[in-house]
């Protein structure tokens, strides 16, 4: 897809608010997506999913279905062409789902799909859909948490630092709180499809993947046809946040069709079926036990964490026990994690998985200990500000979250606060104000880019990264631009295709501090090539200058004694006739060379962080709550939010700064609103739709201020950006709690805050 | 979806009498019909497109509202006769649904409007309203939402309409055209419990068609409130609410108006509270003892006793602002 | 049909023993106990399956329509099951209007009808004939854009863009009808189109933006 940018006059660009270059295809319709694309001899398919949770299929009846006119063919495990198991992510493969979609009559999770029908219209194939007569043998399930923690297993690694049992025992203040977090769903508005297209062994598919060499060596393998024949085409994603990030069964099934039925085939998930679909956010249990001095200094931490898994494999978010053992200064440390297996389908990464039910927790508890020792929770906060990764024992690579307490304390006048609970009104409306912490790794992987320089000035730049919306097509851009020196209007910017140059997957809030330096190196690789040809074309102004001699500046090459030398780009191509002049380029992390090179080009994902050479990164932020509650029937409304962050350099503070407020909108619904409600006697989820899970609305959204701090953090990378995606929602659940205990005095250790937890 | 016959009359008659054949169904706004038929819930043969029909208009005269079956919730909220005496028909309105359904949904399709039970919105559950015999699921499944009162243990499936609560607190009259001609009964007596026979929702003979629902307006109707609590701040169905109407003449209730939305099978008339508010003191603890007269045989289920709790909070809330704001 | 699963070739499953090897290993180590087996209550019958009343197994109706789409006369014979959404994405070609939940919930397929939002998920092609249909790709083009759609671009209103068409449609009659006349009112009247991405404050500076310039809101801030 590739799309020219819009233009902005002054330098650098990075570093400035800069429109969206997605903008005009997107605010018009014209980007297309998924299921917007067409092919000759299509076949819609609609899948049937199991109404059990665990037990075997024993009568499958299609003949209605096969009969409805339209209808070509109806694929079960009776005909499912062959598809080779991956190792799921947890055993370092890109396979999401572990059970492999129609392979045999066992039913594993309510909604496997038991039967996919394919007809010539969406119509004819969801009404032979509802048609498809399964019987099954049910067996004993469970999805509670509550009854499943007698089989939970530990989770091999733990944090350990000091002797936290011992502290504990004899700390002067102590704190015993357990939260709970019930399972999410991302519902991005766009759900998951696939359009699958075979040629021959030449497989084209369309995904709205989160990481398509990823999705391209998973086919490749499932399909067992060589990596160069599966060609992946992400256009534009419609929202994702972790549940497109790895292969899930609906593209198995497509794909496998496509082969079944010899044509192109194209199945999108119901809204229904998106619940069960690509994973959630596991139910989450954090039991944390903190010893203080009177004061409030920290003496000992000890969590255990129970999370939900599937029957299946285990999957457990480390970060879980990672965050409680960095973020503060303490000398006794314990944190355990345990799987709990449930019989539901495999969980998965949702937007900062493991930090943002870690925050919760950790936001949550010290305002316990706060209101227990009767100070600021500010105070607190920074009483035991970690000045390094005391859990690694490494220096952190740059921190500026003290800068971050202070910013967004002072533009939220947090000094106006009165600690006392319920001590604040709005007519009848309790007013509360709390605050919360955020944090969140960097993560940095190989990318590769190529950069295109026209001889008519237009410039291409491509790599076989996606784009989910949080418009990395315009950072690509500035950066660009920014090396060229050139317009940005001059600037397209081609991803969404597996052909292109190996680059990253797009998770773990890794794009920027990733893709950004290899489009750099490869950008001044270009320069450097324009320069050799501009001092070794005999007819041109620079013939014989050595290269030291010069310089790219706007567009030009140029003399940098005497600057009235110069030969611009554009003619210097012209003269050389040259139609274009193009460079390959690469962005190594440290410590990786030809290993992580051809594992990236292979479909792996090397990564690193958070220790990056001798140190711990992270970006941070702290996040300011009002909320204003009546408390006679429960209405809650979250009034004001003001946060400031750490993430690094900011490339394009319009496009960072809207990733943060979607963030803390997404900390909203979790606090507020989102629940997947599961019938624990049938297993299966209940609100599986946007009308019933609620995730927040316009009228939810307060006043929102997002404040960065100044930062650029050397170590991580020549453009010292650390990470955005995930660091908005991180600590807006606890900061909203906090504000509602100290509108009410009502602790809320269970999310989410609905009515009745309120009454007052 | 099922495929389906469709059919456009131009005549009241003509439409009635498609009706009266038992595999059509009408359909107007087609808000809640597409989506039940897409969940394959409803599977009619024939759908019976009314849109065509001269039910449109929304009336003032002799202090009688009259709106018309195809008349728009967006129409009718926005209505200057509607905003000015009829205060709680507006805000049911306009806190119902959203802005896209309010502009096509019809005042007719609301009053029919179906339950947001999930099990019975999805056929692969059972459930005897949408298949009679066959169980219930709610009963000892999810039941959060679900309703307290005039359940059966066959059906605790709430009704899902905002409109209608208000609607029943004014004491509004339906309109009905059959093949026998029109008949007006109270709102209230279109509304069945589910009792044995969940499936009979609405006291409808086949055929038949709502053309209208007239509202008399009063003090008692332009004092009125309608207080809503929901799940998100907006666009989410009601966990519980309350539509009240009261006329106070110098402190003392003259007249007073008082239904539930989201804790009943049906939109609940609390009648022993109406009864017992009136030529009482205006005053919050007689609003107490209104509501817990209202919730008077409540029946909670798993997951929703706070409904109880929740739905007397309301009352007392929507009286004492209804009793404040004049 | 009867169970046939016998004669069926099946599969292999993938791997399971991770976890259980994993436990071993941990309990050898005398990490943890191996709790006891959990009680599960007693398996439950399958629902009975519902009859198939009447299958009909006729084909679809197909039924010729006229409509009315972007000041357009548009004549197709379309099946009469055919949602307006579904036409335009499947049939037209203008798949500007997205598919997010097909059930009205999202608001991701707003278009005008009679110059009034709504869902064309829930809307049938042939109950919408000869009426004015506008949708997003009505509305303006990337070299012309709507107000709305540049407002939209300038506050960042979003950032997937898939729900940015219905944004736009509802932005475009709440900026325009007067009847918000506060920011909780658009919110209010906002709150049918969701967006996950949470652009919302964009979308409201967009919304409040285009309104002044048409001189349709008296204030920007809320009402107590």
């Amino acid at each position: 897809m590739s799309i020219p940018s819009t233009d902005k006059p002054t330098r650098p660009l990075v570093g400035q608010a800069i429109n969206r270059i997605t903008g005009p295809v997107k605010v018009t319709g014209q980007a297309r997506y998924t299921g917007e694309q067409t092919w000759a001899n299509l076949v819609h398919g609609v899948l049937v999913g199991s109404t059990i949770a665990k037990g075997k299929v024993t009568g499958l009846d299609i003949q209605a279905a096969e009969a409805v006119p339209g209808v070509i063919g109806v694929m079960t495990h009776r005909n499912r062409p062959p598809v080779t198991a991956q190792p799921p992510p947890t055993q370092g493969g890109g396979g999401g789902t572990v059970v492999l979609p129609l392979s045999d009559t066992r039913i594993h999770y309510a909604g496997q799909p038991v039967a996919l029908v394919l007809a010539d219209t969406l119509e004819n194939a969801t009404y032979a859909a509802s048609l498809v007569r399964v019987q099954y043998r049910a067996e004993a399930a469970n999805t509670e948490l509550s009854k499943g923690r007698v089989r939970a297993q530990p989770v091999e690694e733990s944090k350990r630092r000091g002797n936290a049992d011992a502290a504990l025992a004899t700390a002067p203040v102590r704190i015993d709180a357990t939260y709970y977090l019930p399972i999410e769903h991302h519902n991005p508005i766009e759900p998951s499809g696939t359009v699958a297209i075979w040629e021959g062994d030449q497989l084209t598919v369309y995904e709205p993947t989160q990481w398509m060499k990823g999705l391209q060596q998973a086919l490749s393998r499932s399909f067992n046809v060589p990596n160069e024949n599966v060609h992946i085409l992400t256009s534009y994603i419609g929202g994702a946040f972790g549940c497109k990030a790895f292969t899930w069964p609906h593209t198995l099934l497509a794909v496998a069709a496509a082969r079944l039925v010899g044509r192109p085939v194209k199945l999108i998930n119901t809204r229904e079926h998106e619940y069960v679909a690509h994973g959630y956010r596991p139910e989450i249990v954090q039991h944390y036990q903190l010893g203080a001095d009177p004061e409030g200094k920290l003496l000992a931490l000890k969590v255990e964490v129970h999370a939900s898994t599937a029957e299946t494999d285990d999957f457990f978010t480390p970060q879980l026990i990672g965050m409680p053992a960095m973020f503060f200064s303490c000398p006794n440390v314990l944190a355990q994690g345990y799987t709990v297996p449930l019989d539901y389908g495999m969980p998965t990464a949702m937007r900062a998985p493991g930090e943002v039910e870690a925050t919760f927790a950790l936001s949550s508890v010290m305002d316990e200990l706060a209101v227990k020792i009767g100070r600021d929770p500010l105070a607190l906060h920074l009483l035991n500000y970690a000045e390094k990764d005391e859990d690694h024992n490494l220096p952190w690579s740059s921190k500026e979250l003290r800068a971050c307490y202070q910013v967004g304390a002072e533009q939220f006048d947090w000094s106006k606060r009165n600690h006392a609970t319920s001590s604040m009104q709005d007519g009848r409306l309790r007013v509360g104000w709390g605050m919360g912490i955020s944090a969140y790794p960097t993560h940095l992987s190989p990318s590769m880019a190529k950069v295109r320089y026209l001889a008519d000035g237009q410039v291409l730049v491509q790599a076989a990264t996606q784009d989910l919306g949080t418009e990395i097509y315009t950072i690509i851009a500035q950066v660009t631009a920014d090396t060229l020196g050139i317009p940005l209007a001059q600037v397209s910017v081609e991803l969404g295709d597996s052909s292109l140059p190996a680059s990253v997957s797009t998770g773990g809030s890794r794009a920027t501090a990733s893709v950004l330096p290899a489009v750099l190196a490869t950008a001044r690789t270009l320069v450097q090539q324009l320069i050799a040809l501009a001092n070794t074309d005999p007819t041109g102004p620079l013939f014989g200058l050595k290269k030291d001699q010069l310089k790219g500046v706007n567009g030009r090459v140029v003399s940098i004694a005497d600057p009235n030398k110069s030969d611009a780009y554009t003619e210097l191509l012209k003269r050389c006739r040259l139609p274009y002049l193009e460079a390959f380029g690469e962005h190594l992390p440290p410590g990786m060379g030809a290993t992580e090179r051809s594992e990236l080009m292979a479909g792996s994902r090397p990564s690193i962080g958070p220790e990056i050479s001798g140190h711990i990164s992270y970006a941070y932020g702290a996040v300011f709550v009002e909320v204003k509650i009546d408390p006679f029937v429960g209405q809650l409304h979250v009034t004001r939010v003001v946060g400031a962050y750490d993430g690094g350099r900011i490339i394009n503070r319009k496009t960072a700064d809207s990733q943060i407020r979607g963030g803390i909108i997404m900390g909203i619904g979790m606090a507020c609103t989102e629940k997947t409600v599961t019938d624990h006697r049938l297993n299966r989820f209940v609100n599986n739709n946007l009308a019933d899970y609620h995730i927040p609305v316009q009228a939810d959204v307060p006043h929102m201020e997002v404040h960065f701090v100044d930062s650029i953090d050397k170590i991580v990378g020549p453009l010292g950006s650390k990470a955005v995606g995930e660091l908005g929602i991180n600590g807006v659940a606890g900061a909203i709690c906090n504000a509602v205990y100290h509108a009410t005095g009502k602790r809320i250790r269970s999310l989410p805050i609905t009515p009745e937890k309120l009454f007052v | 979806m099922k495929p389906f016959e469709y059919l456009k009359p131009s005549t009241l008659t003509q439409a009635i009498d498609i009706g009266r054949q038992p595999d059509g169904m009408f359909v107007a706004g087609a808000t809640t019909t597409l989506d039940l038929m897409k969940y394959h819930v409803w599977q009619p043969n024939k759908l019976i497109d009314i849109t065509g029909l001269p039910l449109r208009g929304i009336s003032f005269k002799n202090s009688v509202l009259t709106l018309s079956a195809l008349e728009t919730m967006t129409a009718a909220a926005y209505h200057p006769a509607v905003m000015q005496h009829f205060r709680v028909i507006s805000q049911s309105l306009l806190l119902a649904a959203s802005q896209q359904i309010r502009n096509v949904a019809t005042i007719g399709g609301n009053l029919l409007q179906r339950t947001r039970c999930p099990y019975y919105r999805d056929t692969s559950f059972r459930c005897n309203r949408r298949n009679p015999g066959s169980g219930c699921d709610a009963v000892l499944g999810a039941n959060r939402n679900h309703a307290i009162l005039g359940t059966s243990d066959q059906c605790i499936a709430t009704h899902a309409s905002d409109l209608c609560v208000a609607l029943v607190a004014l004491d509004a009259q339906v309109v009905i055209q059959g093949v026998a001609g029109e008949r007006v009964v109270p709102l209230t007596q279109l509304y069945r419990l589910p009792g044995a026979a969940p499936e009979r929702e609405y006291a409808l003979l086949p055929g038949e068609l709502i053309t209208a629902v007239r509202v008399s307006a009063s003090a008692a109707t332009r004092s009125s409130t309608y207080l809503k609590v929901r799940d998100r701040n907006s666009y989410a169905f009601a966990l519980s609410s309350a539509a009240v109407g009261l006329d106070v003449k110098r402190g003392v209730v003259k007249q007073a108006h008082v239904a539930l939305g989201g804790v009943g099978t049906v939109p609940w008339k609390a009648t022993l509270a109406e009864t017992y508010l009136l030529g009482k003191p205006a005053t919050r603890e007689h609003f107490t003892e209104a509501a817990r007269l209202a919730v008077t045989g409540a029946i909670p289920q798993k997951d929703n006793a706070f409904k109880i709790e929740l739905v007397q909070r309301i009352i007392v809330q929507a009286l004492d602002e209804t009793a404040t704001s004049r | 049909m009867n169970d046939d699963s016998n004669r069926m070739p099946l599969s292999d499953l993938p791997k399971q023993a991770g976890r259980r090897d994993f436990v071993k290993q941990l309990s050898s180590l005398g990490f943890f106990l191996v709790p006891e087996p959990v009680k599960l209550p007693d398996p439950i019958d399958t629902p009975a399956l519902p009859a198939l009343l009447s299958v009909d197994h006729s084909a679809a109706r197909m039924v010729p329509v006229t409509m009315q789409i972007n000041d357009k006369t548009v004549k197709r014979t379309i099946d009469a099951r055919t949602t307006l959404l579904d036409l335009l994405r499947e049939h037209l070609g203008l798949t500007g209007t997205k598919k997010g939940c097909d059930h009205g919930a999202c608001g991701a397929c707003t278009v005008h009808v009679n110059g009034q939002n709504i869902n064309s998920c829930l809307a049938l092609a042939i109950m919408h004939q000869n009426q004015p249909v506008t949708t997003i790709e009505g509305l303006g083009s990337p070299e012309a854009l709507h107000p709305m759609q540049a407002a939209f671009i300038k506050h960042d209103g979003f950032q997937c863009g898939y729900c940015t068409s219905g944004q736009i449609m509802s932005a475009v009659t709440v900026a325009g009808d007067g009847r918000a006349r506060t920011e909780a009112d658009i919110r209010e009247l906002m709150s049918g189109n969701l967006c996950r991405c949470g652009a919302y404050n964009g979308i409201i500076a967009a919304i409040q933006s285009v309104a002044a310039n048409e001189n349709k809101l008296e204030t920007k801030s809320t009402k107590p």
